[in-house]
């Protein structure tokens, strides 16, 4: 019970005027992805702008205030708490998206929307760990961000089945989150 | 009576450039004590060692009977940390700071709240009002160990007078 209340301080923490502002911004434009006529080409627009929403969602949470440093948590807690934060962030565009679709009686394939929640979720979370890196490194993580949550979307396209990119997502979001943790755990905040 | 804090021979090196140099401490209730550092940003890490935030590259840290290596959360319960720049959490009010330490802290609003505001008043003519935050809100859940990172003068006699069965460290700058 304690460790669920602090969970959800450091989630409504993190949720500043910006990210609610991006989120905002998440749900207008998976939206209006959904709402447009585009027949050509637009799956492809609409996943690829989810994933790198979703990616920067990770990378966007400020995991470096010293507040969270000082609290008594260990690295795992703080984790959890953030990832909370991005996948919330990391969901709505998906969301907005399937919900504009529903309401349009749009056809679209369960396989492929639960798919592209989970690239979402997993895009997140990989990126989270890019927060606590500058430079190059950053990038190489937001980079892997795209290419998890990518791979993670495009894998039912190629035919394989949902219990396949169901195991490897779970995988992976597990990985991350355990990596994240870590690296938190290890993390000096020296300035 | 057992110290409140135990620093060994603590030091902190990155990429091979000495940033801490070693520094050790045994410090009980009501004690108090003062460590110097070569430059700002020394003693800026040695302050976080002290309040096991920050891991020493060599020696050992113990808050209590707790190692910041390896009870760190522990460690930071007994610990009120107040940093050079003051309050960091931006435009946030004090009310929807104090809840925040509450709920990850684990204590009852109120009387965090009380205990916050009896501390800003007192500090109320001697800090600005961004650093009186952070002591307020830092000690306001009653802390055995105060741990100031290059306090302003005048500061640390002040926290004394407040919390005196507290240890408190603080560190400056040769």
């Amino acid at each position: 019970m304690k460790a669920v209340r602090a969970t959800f301080a450091i989630a409504r923490r993190d949720l500043r005027p910006s990210s609610v502002f991006g989120l905002a911004a998440r749900i207008l434009v998976g939206a209006l992805l959904a709402a447009g006529d585009v027949e050509i080409g637009w799956p492809v627009v609409a996943y690829a702008y989810c994933i790198v929403a979703a990616a920067s969602a990770g990378l966007e949470i400020r995991v470096r205030d010293l507040t969270y440093f000082t609290a008594p948590l260990y690295g795992r807690q703080l984790a959890r708490a953030h990832a909370l934060t991005a996948s919330c962030v990391a969901g709505a565009a998906p969301v907005a998206m399937l919900a504009v679709a529903m309401s349009r009686h749009v056809a679209w394939s369960w396989p492929n929307v639960a798919a592209l929640f989970a690239g979402s979720l997993i895009a997140a979370l990989v990126g989270l760990s890019g927060t606590l890196r500058q430079g190059a490194a950053a990038a190489t993580y937001a980079l892997f961000a795209f290419v998890a949550g990518g791979a993670i979307v495009l894998l039912p396209l190629a035919g394989v089945p949902p219990y396949g990119w169901l195991a490897l997502a779970a995988l992976l979001g597990f990985l991350a989150l355990r990596a994240f943790g870590e690296t938190l755990a290890r993390y000096d905040p020296l300035e | 009576m057992n110290p409140i804090l135990r620093i060994s021979a603590a030091r902190f090196v990155r990429d091979g450039c000495e940033l801490v140099e070693p520094f050790s401490s045994v410090l009980g209730p009501a004690e108090r004590e003062t460590v110097t550092q070569a430059d700002e940003r020394g003693a800026h890490i040695a302050a976080r060692i002290a309040a096991a935030i920050v891991k020493p590259t060599c020696g050992s840290v113990f808050v209590g009977d707790f190692d910041s290596r390896v009870q760190p959360a522990q460690a930071k319960r007994l610990v009120g940390f107040i940093p050079a720049c003051g309050f960091s959490g931006g435009t946030r009010s004090l009310e929807r700071e104090v809840r925040f330490r509450a709920d990850v802290w684990d204590l009852d609003p109120q009387t965090l709240r009380r205990n916050a505001e009896t501390l800003l008043a007192a500090l109320e003519s001697t800090a600005t009002p961004s650093y009186a935050r952070a002591v307020a809100l830092a000690l306001a859940p009653g802390v055995a160990l105060i741990v100031l990172e290059t306090p302003p003068p005048g500061v640390a006699d002040i926290l004394a007078r407040l919390q005196p069965e507290a240890a408190l460290l603080a560190t400056r700058v040769a």
